[in-house]
């Protein structure tokens, strides 16, 4: 498996939530992105994609 | 934002009394309550790969993120990268011994070349790897 590029909504370069990310983690309604330098990003939604060959996957935010 | 306050501040109070005399006071209090570090900062992780604005919603001191020059970030995804592509050269070789079994044997001879030659750049950047963590 290679690195992903994680997004909130979708995938453009303003919307970019982490990069370089190794694990995904989802549990009780939160999206857990860890990166290669072990740096946690905690999003609040629903992981809705991974494009495996692509490397990108997408988050969206639970609306508030 | 960030609000600039006086230590103390001077302030006039108007009130009415039962009777129905107005008074106005004035009075000085201390400027007791703390307001929060809420401006954003210019900079972003973004160039170390989080891509989260420091203070935007985060007190950088309690962020949780541990800041690490890029030298180091860099390096530790060459590292990733050297072992990510050992890995490929793998599957690539099991690729090869699959197509050998249907008997392509002319693929599996070039697939395995390519395998060597892709090993022989990931061994440059080990290379590489080993001498910048020197």
């Amino acid at each position: 498996m290679c690195l992903a590029m994680v997004y909130k909504t979708e995938q453009k370069a303003e919307n970019l939530l982490l990069s370089n990310v190794q694990r995904i983690d989802c549990k009780d309604g939160m999206v857990y992105l860890t990166d290669l330098m072990e740096r946690q990003v905690v999003i609040e939604g629903e992981l809705v994609s991974v494009d495996l060959v692509g490397n990108t996957a997408i988050v969206i935010p639970r609306a508030v | 934002m960030h609000l600039e306050h006086e230590e103390s501040a001077v302030h006039t109070h108007e009130h009415t009394h039962a009777d129905g005399t107005v008074h106005t006071h004035e009075h000085t209090h201390p400027h007791e309550h703390e307001h929060g570090h809420t401006h954003p900062h210019e900079h972003t992780h973004a160039a170390a790969g989080c891509g989260v604005h420091c203070g935007e919603g985060v007190n950088c001191a309690e962020c949780g993120h541990e800041h690490v020059s890029p030298r180091q970030e860099l390096i530790a995804l060459m590292k990733y990268m050297v072992g990510h592509n050992a890995s490929h050269a793998n599957e690539l070789a099991q690729l090869a011994k699959q197509l050998q079994d249907l008997g392509e044997t002319t693929a599996y001879e070039q697939i395995m070349l390519a395998v060597s030659d892709f090993e022989k750049g990931n061994l440059r950047l080990s290379t590489v790897l080993a001498a910048m963590n020197a």
